[in-house]
């Protein structure tokens, strides 16, 4: 895996480097600045396969270089991982914002940095997978039906839409969240109602653009939110914000159906696609009976299976002075943690 | 002379080892004029806080991502400390001196690089 690794201390990288090679990683290039990565980058002759950034260095900062790559078309996918010693959330979800898709904490160790690498690797091949049959069938049309078709479970990786996260990343990103910082979220699940219908009729580019559309719609009524969503197959969509985002209400169940009946969907041949989406209830997890994370997420896909869009008198609830209360000791946690 | 207790020795190739002794090595011969150049600042944030505290905040942010992984992990706790206040007091009083509490931080992390300065003789 050829790497690029940023970092504005020489000394972090001549132990970086190392740690590396240590564990198979052996074709290393380093930047000691955003300027020096972007100037690497756009000279290179094969697009790196990985690349490693540090957060905060003078001028422009890790955070903006990953935004400005992602915006090269040979770095769509490719795994930024952004290095930190920073572990407030604030900057690790404008890092994941910006399109890194996993993190590690300074001061590190070289079997931390071998652990991620390996994941950013396996993301690497599991994304290449799915995707490359997406867009091979994209510009293949006449191929498409016969020969590449995702399952109806594949979460695949949806492109270009704010917020919008591969599964693996939303994961990764969840299982890294503290125990106080999980206490601080809410998962939320969305489901395309009779999915199975629209998969056994649309071909592959139809489906891949209604499911883009879909998460448009919903995307659009948390772009005032700091939020991470993730397409995770079967009509499922998993999204994790603050707790106590504004954007979940009572109104978003119309206001995600609204956005969608808008965009007036229809298939490349031009006939419409009427979709429903059906909005779980925000999960939380209780900090009396504290479970994982990724379990919140779990039980918001779990909520939403089996809905069949709005529910008469269906009301999302409101935080509660008690909740509010809870609010805070997890916020007292979360400083502790 | 002062032995290096490499604390994850034990999960370390003889290769890494080696690595962190030299970089090691390298953060240690620097430490005194980066401590000189942080005293001098510290002389200044009286004078001029909107000018010189970011550029402390900038080198504790450096120590405090390297120290520990080169086996100074108390350097690598009073940093993340100094930085941390540094932050908290640049959000909330931007361009003003420095708090008792925050100065205090800051001073503790000088104090331990003089230490090992000390320590290493």
């Amino acid at each position: 895996m050829r790497i690029l690794a940023v970092d504005d201390d020489q000394m972090l990288l001549d132990l970086l480097v190392p740690s590396m090679a240590h564990m198979g990683y052996t074709d290393v290039d380093t930047a000691l600045s955003a300027r020096e990565a972007f100037d690497i980058i756009m000279n290179a002759p094969q697009p790196y396969e990985c690349i490693l950034l540090d957060i905060q260095m003078p001028e422009t900062d890790g955070i903006e270089l990953c935004s400005m790559i992602r915006m090269l078309d040979d770095y769509k996918t490719t795994p930024i991982v952004m290095l930190t010693a920073m572990t407030d959330r604030a900057y690790i979800d404008k890092a994941f914002a910006a399109g890194a898709v996993d993190y590690i904490t300074k001061p590190f160790d070289g079997l931390e940095v071998g652990t991620r690498l390996r994941i950013a690797q396996r993301m690497v091949e599991d994304r290449k997978a799915v995707t490359d049959k997406v867009f091979a069938l994209n510009t293949l049309k006449t191929k498409v039906n016969e020969a590449y078709r995702f399952k109806r479970e594949t979460a695949i990786s949806i492109e270009d839409v704010p917020g919008v996260v591969d599964h693996l990343v939303l994961e990764n990103y969840v299982l890294q969240l503290s125990r106080g910082q999980s206490f601080l979220s809410t998962a939320i699940g969305f489901r395309i109602v009779e999915f199975d219908r629209l998969f056994g009729s649309l071909s592959a580019p139809d489906l891949y653009y209604t499911l883009a559309d879909v998460a448009e719609a919903i995307s659009e009524q948390f772009r005032n939110s700091s939020f991470l969503m993730a397409y995770m197959g079967n009509g499922m969509y998993g999204l994790v914000t603050s707790r106590g985002d504004p954007a979940i209400g009572p109104e978003l169940q119309d206001a995600v159906q609204g956005a969608v009946d808008a965009m007036e969907l229809s298939t490349e041949d031009g006939i419409p696609c009427e979709i429903t989406v059906a909005t779980g209830l925000p999960q939380t997890n209780s900090i009396f009976f504290g479970s994982s994370a990724m379990a919140m997420v779990h039980a918001a896909l779990d909520d939403v299976r089996h809905r069949e869009g709005r529910i008469p008198g269906f009301a999302f609830r409101r935080p509660s002075d008690d909740a509010a209360r809870l609010d805070a000791h997890a916020e007292r946690l979360s400083r502790m943690t | 002379m002062h032995q290096t207790d490499y604390a994850r020795s034990s999960t370390l190739s003889p290769e890494m080892v080696e690595t962190i002794k030299s970089v090691r090595a390298s953060f240690l011969a620097g430490l005194g004029a980066r401590l000189e150049r942080l005293d001098a600042l510290m002389d200044r944030s009286e004078e001029a806080p909107g000018e010189v505290l970011p550029r402390i905040e900038e080198e504790a942010h450096r120590i405090r991502g390297l120290a520990a992984s080169i086996d100074y992990d108390d350097l690598g706790r009073l940093a993340s400390d100094a930085e941390d206040a540094l932050r908290s007091h640049s959000a909330a009083r931007p361009g003003q001196r420095l708090g008792e509490d925050a100065r205090r931080h800051v001073e503790d992390f000088l104090d331990e690089m003089d230490r090992i300065l000390t320590a290493r003789g």
